[in-house]
């Protein structure tokens, strides 16, 4: 008996981007800042991995954004979680957020975005105070109905970030500025952005418009022990 | 009048983590010459924790009022406005008997309607017209034929001009090029008629549905989110389809073309035998989009 074929073409995964924005400026050089960002970040991939093989509905893209001096790409193409390595950051310089936002508004328009994506997740990572015109940047990428939609998650590194700019980037009551004043503390957030921000993103649950809503819901909280403080070092 | 397929399975992602089906249909004879359709795709986020109940009230409550609705569309359908005050009533009794239900399941001081929520999606087909109407994500697409008219001067006794028109994206597309004749001989100016069969959005989608956003029936204000429109002139196929089916697919376009290749295979293999296809079809898009699917394909005659 003859098989009729499938109607249509190709069938593809939603794409979901999610990008790193790294603060890379002087200041990260100081008290292992830099080294312990870089490793957070590798250690976080595996798990990273297995969640995008958990969701095969999501095609996860990682890119990384590096601001100091100005704002670059540091890994700029899209790119899937199994061929996905991390490339060292260096510091040195100031902290131009405001460009690293610009940066990024630039591909969170349509195009590139295709309205079949899933909800980016942006993690922004800074231990400082940005040096350049923020606001116009942050404005750009919040303005966008992609920027609008991503599920943004900012990370304090030291007790010298601005949280409020941090608290501006994510623009939602319901998530928190995670602030990390410790290697371990920094592992920890990086691998629930990584995961569980990233399941969440992932999934095909729908919400209503002006909701605050992500993939599945409200976001779980990784656990925050605030007793141990002996632990902080920067 | 009409024949259909209607299916409905639940998500690959749901069936890992064990979430029933969201989806819901309803399909409903009224009588020879009045079909209703009503597709329906509950949230399933953790704040719409009940909207597989939402969705099954949708469908059915939709085709409760549009049975008892049916003669007041038929007077209407011709005057534009009164027809908006018909839908407007229509829809006003869908949104009231829809939260009464949820009402009287919960209690009477409830108003988390959103713990419901539902998008809603329906195919009024009557034997001289259909209607749409549509509040949140998914697809109505209708497959609809189309004249391909060629026609070709001579420009010369070794050059021809061919023209071609056709519709594309509902719009007619005028195409012109020259052709060498490589050999002498008369050319005659000749018209070719091929049936093309287009398909197109029978209800045009909201341009700020990304981000599995929609619009719901358990909004404040649902009616701002409502669409409809009508056919005189009817297509041949119209499929209503829950959004697990198109996200599979890299754009709209390509689901498009999903749509041209069921109404060319019904037309080949016959309705009965794509029925017994289609769920392993709608089996393998949920495998790309993880989400639940309903899909009804329906014939008119």
């Amino acid at each position: 008996m003859t098989e009729i074929k499938r109607p249509g073409g190709e069938m593809v995964s939603r794409p979901l981007h999610f990008i790193f924005l790294a603060d890379c400026s002087g200041s990260m050089s100081y008290d292992g800042k830099m080294v312990a960002l870089n490793n957070a970040i590798r250690e976080a991939l595996p798990h990273m991995k297995s969640v995008a093989d958990e969701n095969p509905n999501a095609q996860v893209l990682v890119r990384a954004i590096k601001f100091s001096n100005g704002a670059q790409w540091h890994i700029s193409q899209p790119t899937e979680m199994e061929n996905f390595n991390w490339i060292d950051l260096q510091a040195n310089g100031g902290t131009d957020l405001g460009k690293a936002f610009e940066l990024l508004s630039e591909q969170l328009k349509m195009p590139p975005m295709n309205d079949r994506a899933l909800p980016p997740v942006l993690v922004l990572i800074s231990d400082g105070q940005p040096t350049d015109d923020y606001q116009i940047g942050l404005q750009k990428v919040l303005d966008l109905p992609w920027g609008k939609k991503a599920v943004r998650i900012s990370i304090a590194i030291g007790d010298d970030a601005d949280t409020s700019v941090l608290e501006k980037f994510v623009n939602n009551p319901e998530i928190p500025v995670l602030q990390a004043n410790s290697p371990e503390m920094l592992v920890k957030y990086i691998k629930w952005a990584s995961t569980v921000v990233l399941k969440s993103a992932s999934s095909p649950a729908s919400q209503t418009p002006n909701s605050n809503q992500t993939g599945n819901g409200n976001i779980p909280m990784p656990n925050v022990d605030t007793n141990n403080n002996s632990a902080d070092v920067w | 009048m009409v024949e259909y397929i209607a299916h409905k399975i639940i998500g690959s992602k749901h069936i890992k983590e064990n979430i029933v089906c969201q989806d819901a249909y309803c399909v409903k004879k009224i009588d020879e010459n009045n079909y209703i359709f009503s597709v329906a795709d509950g949230h399933g986020s953790s704040k719409s924790y009940k909207s597989h109940i939402g969705s099954q009230s949708a469908v059915d409550i939709s085709c409760k009022i549009f049975s008892e609705m049916t003669e007041e569309i038929l007077l209407n359908i011709k005057s534009k406005e009164l027809l908006d005050l018909t839908i407007t009533r229509l829809f006003n009794k869908i949104i009231k008997e829809w939260k009464d239900n949820i009402i009287a399941l919960e209690n009477e001081n409830f108003n988390d309607f959103i713990a419901y929520g539902t998008t809603l999606l329906n195919v009024f087909i009557n034997k001289n017209f259909v209607l749409y109407l549509q509040i949140g994500d998914g697809d109505i697409v209708s497959v609809k034929k189309n004249i391909n008219v060629i026609k070709r001067k001579v420009l010369t006794k070794r050059t021809i001009i061919e023209e071609k028109y056709f519709f594309e994206d509902n719009k007619l597309i005028k195409s012109k090029k020259e052709i060498r004749i490589k050999s002498m001989g008369i050319v005659k100016k000749t018209d070719f008629k091929n049936p093309v069969f287009i398909p197109y959005q029978s209800i045009q989608k909201r341009i700020d549905y990304i981000a599995n956003e929609t619009a719901s029936l358990c909004l404040k204000n649902p009616i701002k989110y409502l669409d409809y429109s009508i056919e005189f002139n009817k297509p041949e196929m119209i499929i209503i389809s829950t959004d697990g089916y198109s996200n599979a697919y890299g754009s709209q376009q390509k689901f498009f073309d999903v749509c041209k290749d069921y109404y060319k295979l019904i037309k080949e293999y016959g309705i009965s035998k794509i029925d017994t296809e289609v769920e392993s079809w709608m089996r393998e898009a949920s495998n790309k989009s993880g989400d639940d699917i309903t899909f009804i394909s329906i014939i008119l005659k």
